[in-house]
């Protein structure tokens, strides 16, 4: 029925789309002319703005969040920040935590792939789309901050989630995930997110 | 004459454009700053990207804005965009049936209200065929809306024609902020079921993707008189949207929506020969289809250009006629501050549609193809005549369209801040309803019996409605968890469009001859309407939120038989949203709708005002799923909220139960 309606209308139809192809064909091209500049800048590897205030927000998080002390070998072994996966930081997290201490602790940053790498760092950051690289236990039964920026992310249970208002980064803390993981998340940093999620 | 895309002006734009972003692309790089020495709270100023909007907060607008958020419709589980506007106050949202809904603001409500312009991510959906919106056709995925921004009162020197009496933009997230897999599930009284499906991926860096699927399955309700309504529905949608960002400085947004549905009618057909009328039951088959592209580019702080594009097709059964409407459309929009006190935006725009329409018995048509191009052009400028304390906005859009001509709608708008919490505004525009092609080209017979015919004739001389608003609005916030709103106008109407009756005639054709009782779409009414809109939003615990809103409209119309002119004197609604433990909240709303005292064409009874009460229980079994249980209309059985001009019956709006699962992993 739909389709005989479709034949029907075809000519006039034809008329609009073979404008219509024509203008977005123009758009498009537009577009690409437009890209040109920006791409190029974007291989030589700047890091987008957005993912350099991440790479701040992470450093910051680890001021504000209590470890239990066997997650540390001595009183000034360093606090491990892990990239999981496609690490879209390039080399931002390493710069602005490099010469840095947290309660006398130096800051290193690993790119970890495994299972057995995660369970190492004191928080771990999944990107986009790394989520389901490793199962969420690695993050649920070991005291690691877990950070993440996705929806679905929230759903596995993670610590602290990225998202956005309008163009600003904002974070939510699910503080049930943190007791769950025997983390101790400042009222501080709990004031300064925009949601306290305290169910499980 | 063959319609042309201003070439030579998007030549000159992609000229301009181009050795912008080559030349000045890098200057605009400003020094980075040291992130790491940056406190959280500072961090949480920075922008992400210099590509946003230039809001006003809204407390401060000049204008008489609502915004409904994604979190009010959730509350109230609200699964169609008409219900989530009675959140609005003074929108004036009445159900026809199952299917059908009469939506308009400050007066004039009619199954085609046709002084309400609606965009939907920057395209509209008001028919030129009909002058008015399918909302029967018109459906997003709720879990992915990002806002609906309202303007109550004019808003044509930004958005032109037939932005008279109010603007509603709805808005969807960018997929960036969709990702991951969602699933909707409802089933009740009015969903049998609905389900939708939505994943959002990343295709590259700083490439986001998203598509979906919706489906629903809507009964049909039951007549004043106790029958079916004949008016159950079903429609399937689709559809996807890309977003790239891949610079700071540029954002590209692709999207499109494919749908079908069968929408269930009651119609009466008509025939000079026995039975003469008869009721008739029929399925009709709507569908369409849109893709939209668009880019924003900043040049500087200051300077930003938002290019778009979109193409739409529309099918739509309209009684016993079938409308078929595709549009191309085009609009660029600059936005540029010239020194400390000029924020201008500007812009131009192209639209044209071509609609057929089949002829009836019902409803024929002089010409059964209809082209409609418009350009536009528009300025405005926002003016700190004392910085902080007292803006000016003057703007005027300028609209050529080959119907009715062209068309200037000029506006002006004074805004007061005497303290932080406090906004006094003051407005006055003026803007335009272009015919339909209805009212230009058709003919409908709209009765019929031995030896008679009842018809309306379109008028090929027919002109636009004017309508010149005068608003005033005050906005104060005495404590941060107490804000109050109110807006008044008064708006003065010419040449409004209604059918006046000619002398009896006499026809030999159609046979056999008969009578003609006829009438003829003419400009010949005027009047004034003139109302207030009272908003109050209270936080009354860290779990409590109250709102409540007034709305109160006086029409004063020429006393010609005014046909589409029905709207409640008075609207008042307390909603309350309450955040209990163990992860529960109790949402509900109460509604007060006065009687509608002249329904259409004074042919049916008025319809009394009705209270009604929607309340919803949700519950949060993991921070993955809300399950949700929501009555509506829990007051009576079922009330009837308005008229079809179309239809001898009236449908009535029953109470109704509905449980929802939404799922996101």
């Amino acid at each position: 029925m739909l389709r005989a309606l479709k034949i029907s209308f075809d000519a006039s139809r034809r008329h609009c789309r073979r404008r219509a192809g024509g203008t977005l064909a123009g758009l498009l091209g537009f577009f690409l002319l437009l890209l040109a500049g920006p791409t190029a800048r974007a291989a030589e590897g700047a890091v987008s703005k957005e993912y350099q205030l991440k790479a701040a927000f992470l450093y910051n998080f680890t001021k504000f969040v209590e470890w239990p002390a066997a997650r540390f070998a001595e009183a000034n072994s360093p606090i491990v920040i892990g990239v999981l996966g496609q690490n879209p930081f390039g080399g931002e997290l390493e710069k602005i935590t490099e010469g840095r201490t947290v309660n006398g602790r130096a800051i290193v940053v690993k790119v970890i792939t495994t299972a057995e790498e995660a369970s190492t760092v004191h928080l771990l950051f999944v990107p986009r789309g790394e989520e389901t690289r490793l199962p969420a236990a690695v993050w649920q039964s070991v005291p690691i901050v877990a950070v993440g920026e996705s929806d679905s992310f929230a759903a596995l249970g993670g610590t602290i989630m990225f998202t956005r208002e309008a163009d600003k980064i904002r974070f939510e803390i699910n503080i049930a995930a943190a007791e769950r993981s025997r983390l101790k998340i400042s009222a501080q940093l709990q004031k300064l997110a925009i949601a306290v999620r305290r169910k499980p | 004459m063959p319609s042309r895309f201003p070439t030579p002006l998007l030549a000159a734009a992609l000229c301009a454009v181009s050795l912008g972003s080559a030349q000045t692309g890098e200057l605009l790089r400003r020094p980075a700053k040291n992130l790491a020495d940056m406190s959280i709270e500072e961090l949480m100023n920075e922008p992400v990207t210099s590509v946003s909007k230039k809001e006003t907060p809204l407390g401060e607008s000049p204008a008489a804005i609502t915004v409904i958020t994604p979190d009010d419709i959730r509350r109230l589980g609200i699964a169609s965009l008409p219900e989530a506007l009675r959140l609005v106050p003074g929108l004036d949202v009445a159900r026809i049936g199952a299917n059908e809904t009469a939506v308009s603001v400050r007066g004039f409500n009619n199954e085609f209200a046709n002084k309400l312009l609606v965009l939907i991510d920057g395209r509209s959906v008001y028919s030129p065929s009909s002058a008015g919106v399918f909302w029967n056709a018109q459906d997003v995925v709720f879990e992915d809306l990002e806002r609906i921004e309202v303007i109550r009162g004019p808003g044509a020197t930004l958005w032109g024609a037939n932005a008279v009496n109010g603007v509603i933009n709805i808005i969807t997230k960018s997929a960036r902020e969709t990702q991951g897999a969602l699933v909707v599930t409802a089933l009740g009284t009015e969903e049998r079921p609905t389900t939708t499906a939505r994943y959002g991926g990343q295709l590259a860096p700083n490439l986001y993707y998203r598509v979906y699927a919706k489906y629903f399955d809507r009964p049909s309700v039951k007549t004043s008189a106790g029958g079916d309504a004949g008016d159950g529905w079903h429609s399937l949608r689709s559809g996807f949207r890309v977003d790239y960002e891949p610079s700071a400085e540029n954002v590209f947004t692709l999207q499109g929506d494919a749908y079908q549905s069968d929408v269930g009618k009651n119609i009466s057909l008509f025939s000079l020969t026995p039975p003469f009328s008869q009721t008739a039951s029929v399925l009709e088959h709507n569908a369409g289809d849109n893709v939209l592209g668009r880019w924003t580019h900043v040049f500087s702080e200051t300077s930003r250009l938002t290019l778009q594009g979109y193409y739409d097709f529309l099918r739509q059964d309209v009684g016993s006629s079938i409308d078929r409407a595709e549009t191309c459309d085009f609009d660029l929009v600059h936005q540029v501050a010239l020194g400390d006190r000029h924020d201008i935006t500007w812009g131009a725009g192209y639209r044209d549609t071509l609609a057929k329409d089949t002829s009836t018995f019902g409803a024929s048509w002089a010409h059964e193809s209809h082209r409609l191009q418009l350009f536009n052009v528009f300025a405005q400028d926002e003016i700190a005549l004392v910085p902080d304390r007292l803006q000016f906005t003057v703007g005027t859009k300028f609209e050529h369209n080959e119907l009715s001509g062209e068309e200037w709608e000029p506006g002006v708008r004074l805004r007061w801040t005497p303290t932080a919490r406090q906004t006094v505004w003051a407005a006055a525009s003026h803007a335009v309803r272009t015919p339909s092609f209805l009212e230009r080209d058709s003919r409908l017979n709209l009765a019929a019996g031995p030896g008679f015919l009842v018809s309306i004739f379109g008028n090929p001389e027919i002109g636009t409605e004017k309508l010149t608003a005068y608003e005033l609005g005050y906005r104060v916030a005495p404590a941060k968890q107490l804000s109050f709103e109110a807006s008044a106008f008064y708006d003065v109407y010419h040449q409004l469009i209604v059918n006046e009756p000619n002398p009896p005639g006499f026809e030999i054709s159609p046979v056999p001859p008969h009578a003609l009782i006829s009438q003829t779409w003419r400009n010949s009414a005027q009047g004034e309407t003139y109302g207030a809109e009272l908003s109050v939003h209270w936080q009354a615990t860290a779990a409590w939120r109250l709102a409540g809103s007034y709305a109160w409209l006086h029409s004063n119309l020429t006393s010609v038989p005014f046909v589409g002119s029905s709207s409640p004197g008075q609207q008042i609604q307390i909603r309350s949203n309450l955040d209990l433990p163990h992860h529960v909240e109790l949402n509900g709303a109460v509604t007060y709708v006065g009687a509608i005292v002249t329904p259409l064409g004074q042919i049916n009874a008025p319809i009394p005002a009705y209270v009604r009460l929607d309340l919803g229980l949700i519950f949060h079994p993991a921070a993955a799923m809300e399950v949700g249980v929501w009555g509506v209309n829990l007051l009576d059985r079922r009330h009837p909220e308005f008229t079809s001009p179309q239809s001898t019956t009236v449908a009535e709006m029953p109470r109704g139960i509905t449980g929802k699962i939404t799922w996101r992993f």
